[in-house]
């Protein structure tokens, strides 16, 4: 994936590397991804822009870099069903999978950072360890696994957006089990500080759980980050509570 | 015209198993293995007209979309990978690849 990305092909668009743990959560009931057969561990797949003449050549050069690494061509359905709204896969309640295998209805949570790309294997081995250990816990959280793209927000080849998703059977939740919950966005955001990423890059981090950990993150800009809200907002009327921000008015 | 036979219709066509977990009932319909739904979520049964006629739903929105997005597919895939089409890879496509692990680098700690 690191050749793809620092290919220098300037009509690549994005470039995305789905897990082991992804491709078997798709193979439950993706049409694109059962009929693949079982050596299929992960994929590249990349998206490009740009003239028919561009687009047809530069694809060749990606293929021949993705060739040289071991991979092989999985066919055109993901790339159809993507066109066409295949995020409804993210929306389908009976992804959901008990530790027993059978189905239960789940809905969809996902917790990601902003990362390097030489951390992705430390902290994808990180955070699959931790979802194990909530799902092993409480029965009620499912791995749908992780993938992670090219955000291209500093250099698409040094910065990705890297996501685990999880389902979460929220009929079950209780007192005892949403604190789970908290536990466990809190253990995935430490680990993403751990290795100099960034918690609020893409989803954001507004909520229990994550949030307390911005200021961490930010270091000095927390501070900055205060004074701004208070200039902006003498009286505390934008988001009243929000993000801590409150802070701003503690003197 | 399919003629349209009440007792036929609520005869599912005998299921096949295609991988770990899921069947095949109707060619391009893939469903979850029936044994997998039945714990946490009654189930109904449900004659073969109302499922094509999801899937036929699902069909034209999804050859709206294509239609819509473009009007021609670059494929990807070298000759000996597409000679089934588009999507179909041919044999030679789907060999398990040889013994060529991506070479992770080291990882580069902020510590």
């Amino acid at each position: 994936m690191h050749g793809i990305t620092t290919s220098g092909i300037a009509t690549l668009a994005g470039t995305v590397l789905f897990d082991e743990k992804k491709v078997e959560y798709l193979r439950r009931d993706d049409e694109a991804f059962i009929p693949m057969p079982p050596w299929v561990n992960s994929i590249v797949a990349t998206a490009l822009y740009g003239t028919k003449a561009e687009v047809r050549e530069a694809s060749k050069l990606l293929m021949d870099l993705g060739r040289k690494e071991g991979g092989r061509y999985t066919g055109d359905e993901m790339a159809v069903g993507d066109w066409a709204s295949r995020h409804d896969r993210y929306a389908n309640p009976l992804h959901g999978r008990l530790k027993d295998g059978t189905v239960a209805p789940m809905s969809w949570h996902c917790e990601d950072s902003s990362t390097n790309w030489s951390v992705i294997p430390k902290v994808r081995e990180e955070w699959t360890a931790i979802a194990q250990k909530y799902i092993d816990r409480y029965g009620i959280f499912d791995n749908w696994g992780m993938y992670c793209y090219t955000s291209a927000s500093y250099k698409p080849w040094g910065d990705f957006l890297t996501e685990i998703d999880i389902g979460i059977w929220e009929e079950r939740l209780d007192d005892e089990t949403w604190a789970g919950w908290v536990d466990f966005k809190t253990e995935i955001a430490k680990v993403s500080l751990k290795y100099g990423g960034s918690i609020s890059n893409c989803h954001g981090t507004t909520r229990i759980g994550d949030a307390e950990l911005v200021p961490e993150e930010m270091g000095g800009g927390w501070d900055v980050m205060l004074k701004i809200k208070r200039v902006l907002d003498p009286n505390n009327i934008m988001n009243p509570g929000k993000q801590m921000l409150d802070q701003a008015y503690e003197d | 015209m399919r003629r349209f036979v009440y007792k036929q219709e609520y005869v599912r066509p005998e299921a096949t198993r295609v991988s770990d977990g899921v069947i095949i009932r109707l060619q391009h319909v893939y469903e979850v293995e029936p044994e997998l739904m039945g714990k946490q979520f009654r189930q109904q049964t449900m004659p073969t007209w109302d499922t094509l006629r999801i899937v036929e739903s699902r069909n034209e929105h999804l050859r709206w979309m294509h239609e819509h997005f473009a009007d021609e597919t670059l494929v990807a895939g070298l000759e000996s990978e597409l000679e089934l089409g588009p999507g179909h890879p041919s044999g030679d496509a789907y060999p398990a690849p040889p013994n060529a692990p991506a070479g992770h680098p080291s990882p580069i700690l902020p510590y």
